[in-house]
């Protein structure tokens, strides 16, 4: 059963090679003797993490907790930490935060910016964080009263958002929302994994 | 499950990681860690914080849940367990530091969230 992942899919051993050396972050211990593997070191495949982020009261803590497997637990003043399992071998972590951290959104293959429909400026440095970094993102106008009071084009206009970069609405609080939400990042981060997509619009400081 | 006297919280946990703020692993909140070969006794010779640690990662747990169960801040977590992992003590498992180029991966996340909620 080496090399195989619970679900009898192979183990990607030549991406963690990667992950230790273009890295050189995870320092296993080394395997001693030719002993059996061990349920640790047999392990499932490395977990996926998506940050939800936003400005504070946006609804980031009631995302994460919609669509996590069990409530999220909080490592410090307003970030949580929610996991969702994928597959039996693949678990998603979600990083609620309200702070941006390179190291917090190091190996995330995304974001969603959450956005209050009564004060989107909330979002602007947000998004200007991510325009710069790596991690694509989408934003999300979260619906607190249920229908937006404008067009989805004018908050576009308004966050002065990047023509490529998808906007949505999302319920934080209904799962099947947060849900779709998620898919929508991942679709958009396939999208443009695929590409050589331009960098993002220089922003005047 | 232990919890740990926050008594002179700050004072103690420097002491503990000698005032190291900087681990030798990188540890991030969805690192997960477990423990390879269980030794009680080992894990009775530790400090309680180490300890509650060590029996913790019994199961495969991240280091976000060590962190939020035994109250311990993130950046103390990551020193001490870079210390259990120098003793080969601790596994740290491997993040998905490239999946955000993995077509692969990707599509199977994916897959996993239009099966949400289940
Ligand atoms: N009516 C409504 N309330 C929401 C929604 N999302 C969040 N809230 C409420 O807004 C407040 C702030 O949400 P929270 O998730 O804690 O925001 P955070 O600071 O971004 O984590 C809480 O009282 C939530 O119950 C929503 O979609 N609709
Ligand atoms: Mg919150």
């Amino acid at each position: 059963m080496g090399g195989r992942g619970v679900d009898g899919t192979p183990i990607f051993d030549e991406l963690r090679g990667l992950f230790d050396e273009s890295h050189g972050r995870v320092d296993a211990p080394s395997r001693s003797g030719s002993g059996p593997r061990t349920e640790a070191e047999n392990a499932d495949r490395p977990p996926a993490k998506i940050v939800v982020t936003g400005g504070r009261g946006v609804g980031k803590t009631t995302f994460v907790t919609s669509v996590s497997d069990t409530d999220p637990v909080t490592v410090k003043a307003a970030t949580d930490v929610g996991r969702v399992t994928l597959h039996r071998d693949l678990l998603l972590y979600l990083l609620g935060t309200a702070e941006p951290s390179q190291a917090a959104f190091a190996g995330a293959l995304g974001a969603v910016v959450l956005v209050d429909p009564r004060r989107v400026e909330d979002a602007f440095a947000m998004i200007t964080y991510f325009e710069r970094s790596d991690v694509p993102f989408i934003v999300a106008v979260n619906m607190f009263d249920g229908e937006l009071r404008h067009e989805l084009d004018e908050y576009r206009e308004a966050l002065a958002l990047h023509p490529d970069v998808p906007l949505t609405t999302c319920d934080a609080r209904n799962p099947e929302s947060a849900a779709r939400t998620l898919q929508e990042l991942v679709s958009y981060t396939m999208n443009i994994g695929g590409s050589d997509h331009s960098p993002p619009p220089e922003v005047p400081v | 499950m232990d919890t740990i006297s926050m008594r002179s919280n700050r004072i103690r946990l420097y002491a503990l990681t000698g005032g190291r703020t900087r681990p030798r692993h990188h540890l991030l909140v969805e690192t997960l860690i477990s423990v390879p070969h269980y030794d009680p006794q080992f894990s009775a010779g530790l400090l309680p914080e180490s300890r509650a640690l060590y029996e913790l990662a019994r199961k495969t747990i991240s280091m976000a849940e060590l962190s939020a169960h035994l109250t311990i801040p993130l950046a103390v977590v990551r020193v001490l367990i870079s210390d259990l992992a120098a003793q080969d003590m601790v596994f740290i498992h491997p993040t998905g530091f490239v999946y955000q180029y993995d077509q692969i991966i990707l599509e199977r996340i994916l897959d996993g969230l239009k099966k949400l909620p289940v």
